[in-house]
């Protein structure tokens, strides 16, 4: 088999892939009841994510060398297992569309307001569709690079926020003023990103060359991004404040709008939006990969024909008039993102593991 | 028999006429039969090393056209070849394309021999392994497999010795002919191998892992496999402070990223972007850019179209008029360009600027693919700003990771097995700090102990001789 990777590089995948979306769903902590305790959520979403994350990585372990549309047909049967394989596999697929159509409404509300959404969806999908087809090894590769950058502007960013105008921290205060309720409400959106970043660890531990070591790559990847994600919520929370943060779709693009260099720059948020658009695309790809790998185990295909049929037909909903980022606000409730993080990631996912562990399929270490 | 064009009429007669003249005794040669007077004349007559025994009609013409002299016996079904070889080549001279003030100052010829002995010089070891073989049905060219035995690794040789041996091709003129056909991913335009015409620098790629190729008539070695933090390593790096190589190899990687990205960015911030510069500095590019007639993009499209066309000029026209095509391109032409409102000086700035930033990089070979990206950068930039040139970027990264050289990846970072790259091949590490190791040997793979710390001699010789 071709296209291997470590355990180390599917850990940088996971996290780049995990760290660039923040800016997007930074929203889903921020902006509802939680308010000051947006960084609670981080933390919570956090830890069940990670929770999630290990059960699948356990699940991986189980089947070295297949990916979840080969073993869930090993586990429940041809038909049930194809039954259960194409939900998840589509759910990623799904995820990788609205991505995609998440990145050009951005950029059309933020910064190119005159260029047409569907250049920057379509011109996203094709670097999609080009890292797919190159294989898991050529992402993983890819993925240093791109940590390395996202994580340097990442770093760099926050050095800077917190040099320049870090507002107060008694704006995270009073602490859980309206009960827990709204903080686990707010927990719900960023567990189903979490749970999907986790999700390709079912496609692509098929390639890694260390099965037993799938489970610390993926919560080390998640725990990491959870840090990252904290740190972002209590900064945006501190220094844009309860209200006006919960009241903006892109809160870290405001927050980068506070930096500003005296004469020699005076917007930083274009560059993080160009840095943003490496991760985000790298995300995309991910998330086309995995579905295709499990789609074409499922069906018998090439993952490489598989990626490029989907990206196909990706093309009529990214290609659909983008004007507006507050119909993204709808995808992202917790109303949509809750019921298929239970069907899809905690059901299925759920129903493969059990019946593995019932009826002594796949290695007893997993 | 030999070719007067290619063998050493003094080496014939020294070790083959005239021995043969002044000791074959007329008893000598009549006592013995026909056959073993040939064995004779090889174990007592002819004064040479390289004495070989040939059986077929092809050997001889293969040995004669490499320059040996053949001796036939009438009668016998077998020839002897004396290494005779010897045609006129240039003496040794200076790296000329890649110049540096320290280190050894020779670079190769078009010799083999001379260049292998250049390499030996450097790498005196039993363990350099020289294998030889012959490529191209017509020209027959010499080439030369150099590794060393116990640190090159065994799937590499072996991999480099199959795409040698399998190239089908009549003639070969040069490395450039070898390199094409045995590279990784022949549609990509970027090298994924290093070509060094300093031997110093053959020598230490060897001693790190990877196998060096030479060929006769080329003054250049193909070192294989290649990684992409070589694009930024100088020959006289290793001869330098570690701090200052480390801080002028951080250079080079901006200059690089100055040369891609420069203009590309510049038109993307002038054209989309332009509330991210201060009022001051907004005002001032629109004043220069007041009454030119194209759209910056076009402008900036041209302009460095024109670079390249006047660099090229300028590398292929003879010395005495090379440095005139310079001067008449960038200066008159450039401040004629200004002055008559056809391209604004901010533009001119940032696109000479990325010019002589690309002469930073020492991979002449390399920079040549590189410098060519610009392009569709630009173009990305120019249509939809720095979002293009992030996705231009993002394919590019794409594309370098999926490169590999001889089966290694080209482009990696932190994959495991290759973190020292890092400290190896990327800064330069004081010996004090870390031993050396080689990223891509199997066996042997400490190339350097870690170096004593410095001790101040006055407090270690206290129990030093006293009278």
């Amino acid at each position: 088999m071709s296209g291997l990777i470590s355990a180390r590089q599917l850990m940088l995948m996971i996290l780049v892939a995990r760290i660039s979306v923040m800016v997007v769903f930074l929203p889903v902590v921020t902006s509802g009841d939680a308010r000051q305790d947006a960084w609670i959520a981080a933390i919570l979403a956090t830890l069940a994510g990670s929770l999630l994350g290990a059960l699948m990585a356990s699940l991986a372990m189980r089947f070295p060398g297949k990916s979840f549309g080969s073993f869930a047909q090993d586990v429940l049967g041809g038909i049930l297992g194809r039954a259960v394989a194409f939900p998840v596999a589509l759910t990623l697929y799904g995820m990788a569309v609205v991505r995609a159509r998440v990145l050009a409404l951005v950029i059309i509300s933020e910064v190119m307001r005159e260029t047409p959404g569907w250049v920057f969806g379509l011109s996203i999908l094709v670097a999609a569709v080009y890292g797919s087809t190159l294989g898991p090894d050529t992402m993983g590769r890819a993925a240093e690079a791109i940590l390395t950058i996202v994580m340097g502007s990442i770093v760099i960013g926050i050095a800077l926020v917190l040099i320049s105008r870090v507002g107060p921290a008694t704006n995270l205060k009073p602490v859980l003023e309206r009960g827990i309720s709204p903080v686990l409400k707010a927990t719900i959106t960023p567990l189903f990103y979490f749970a999907t970043s986790a999700a390709t660890v079912l496609a692509l531990g098929k390639y890694c060359t260390e099965p037993s070591r799938l489970r610390r790559a993926v919560v080390a990847s998640l725990l990491v991004s959870g840090v990252v994600l904290t740190t972002v919520a209590a900064l945006v929370v501190t220094t844009l404040g309860p209200h006006n943060a919960g009241h903006r779709l892109t809160p870290v693009l405001a927050l980068a709008r506070v930096v500003f260099f005296e004469g020699v720059m005076e917007r930083l948020d274009l560059f993080l939006i160009a840095i943003w658009v490496l991760g985000l695309a790298f995300e995309v790809t991910l998330l086309l990969l995995s579905s295709s790998i499990i789609l074409g185990d499922t069906l018998g295909l090439s993952f490489r024909h598989v990626a490029v049929a989907l990206a196909l037909v990706a093309v009529v909903p990214l290609s659909l008039g983008v004007t507006t980022l507050f119909d993204y606000r709808q995808v992202i409730s917790p109303e949509v993102t809750g019921p298929v993080t239970l069907i899809v990631y905690v059901g299925l996912v759920g129903l493969v593991f059990v019946a593995a562990l019932i009826r002594g399929k796949g290695r007893k270490d997993g | 028999m030999y070719l007067e064009s290619l063998a050493d009429e003094a080496a014939v007669k020294a070790a083959v006429t005239e021995p043969l003249l002044l000791w074959a005794r007329p008893d000598f040669v009549r006592d013995l039969s026909r056959a073993s007077l040939l064995d004779q004349a090889h174990s007592r007559l002819i004064l040479a090393q390289d004495i070989k025994r040939l059986d077929t009609m092809g050997d001889v013409l293969d040995k004669v056209l490499k320059g040996h002299a053949v001796l036939l016996v009438d009668g016998t079904e077998a020839a002897l070849a004396v290494e005779t070889k010897g045609w006129p080549s240039r003496s040794l001279e200076k790296p000329s394309s890649e110049v540096g003030v320290l280190g050894p100052q020779v670079a190769f010829t078009e010799s083999i021999r001379y260049n292998i002995a250049l390499v030996r010089l450097q790498l005196n070891t039993p363990d350099l392994v020289i294998e030889s073989m012959s490529i191209g049905r017509k020209s027959r060219t010499d080439v030369r497999l150099l590794h060393v035995d116990g640190v090159a690794r065994g799937e590499i040789v072996d991999e480099v010795r199959r795409r040698l041996l399998s190239i089908d091709t009549d003639v070969i003129l040069d490395m450039g002919m070898i390199r094409n056909l045995i590279r990784d991913d022949p549609f990509s335009p970027f090298a994924m191998d290093r070509l060094t015409e300093r031997p110093d620098s053959v020598a230490a790629e060897l001693n790190k892992g990877r196998v060096a190729v030479l060929s006769n008539n080329s003054p250049f070695a193909l070192v294989l496999p290649a990684h992409f933090s070589m694009t930024f390593e100088a020959a006289e790096d290793q001869y330098m402070n570690p701090l200052t190589a480390s801080v002028i190899r951080i250079t080079r990687m901006m200059a690089y990223a100055l040369s891609l990205l420069g203009s590309p960015v510049y038109v993307a911030i002038v054209t989309f972007h332009f509330e991210l510069l201060p009022l001051p500095v907004l005002l001032n590019i629109a004043a220069t850019q007041e009454g030119v007639p194209f759209p910056i993009g076009l402008t900036a499209f041209v302009t460095e179209l024109v670079m390249e066309i006047v660099r090229e000029a300028g590398v292929r026209l003879p010395q005495q008029f090379g440095p005139a095509v310079s001067i008449v391109g960038a200066l008159v032409l450039g401040q004629a360009a200004i002055q008559a409102g056809f391209v604004p000086p901010g533009l001119v700035i940032v696109i000479t600027m990325g010019t002589i930033a690309s002469f930073a990089v020492p991979r002449a070979e390399k920079t040549i693919s590189y410098r060519l990206l610009r392009f569709p950068l630009l173009l990305l930039g120019a249509t939809i700003g720095l979002y293009g040139v992030a996705f231009g970027l993002l394919m590019l990264i794409y594309h370098f990771s999926s490169l590999k050289s001889v089966g290694v990846p080209y482009f990696t970072l932190y994959t495991p097995g290759e973190v020292q790259r890092l400290t190896t091949e990327a800064i330069v590490v004081p010996p004090q700090l870390s031993p050396v190791t080689r990223p891509l040997g199997r066996h042997d793979r400490v190339r350097r102990g870690r170096s004593p710390k410095p001790r101040d001699p006055k407090a270690s010789g206290r129990g030093g001789s006293r009278r």
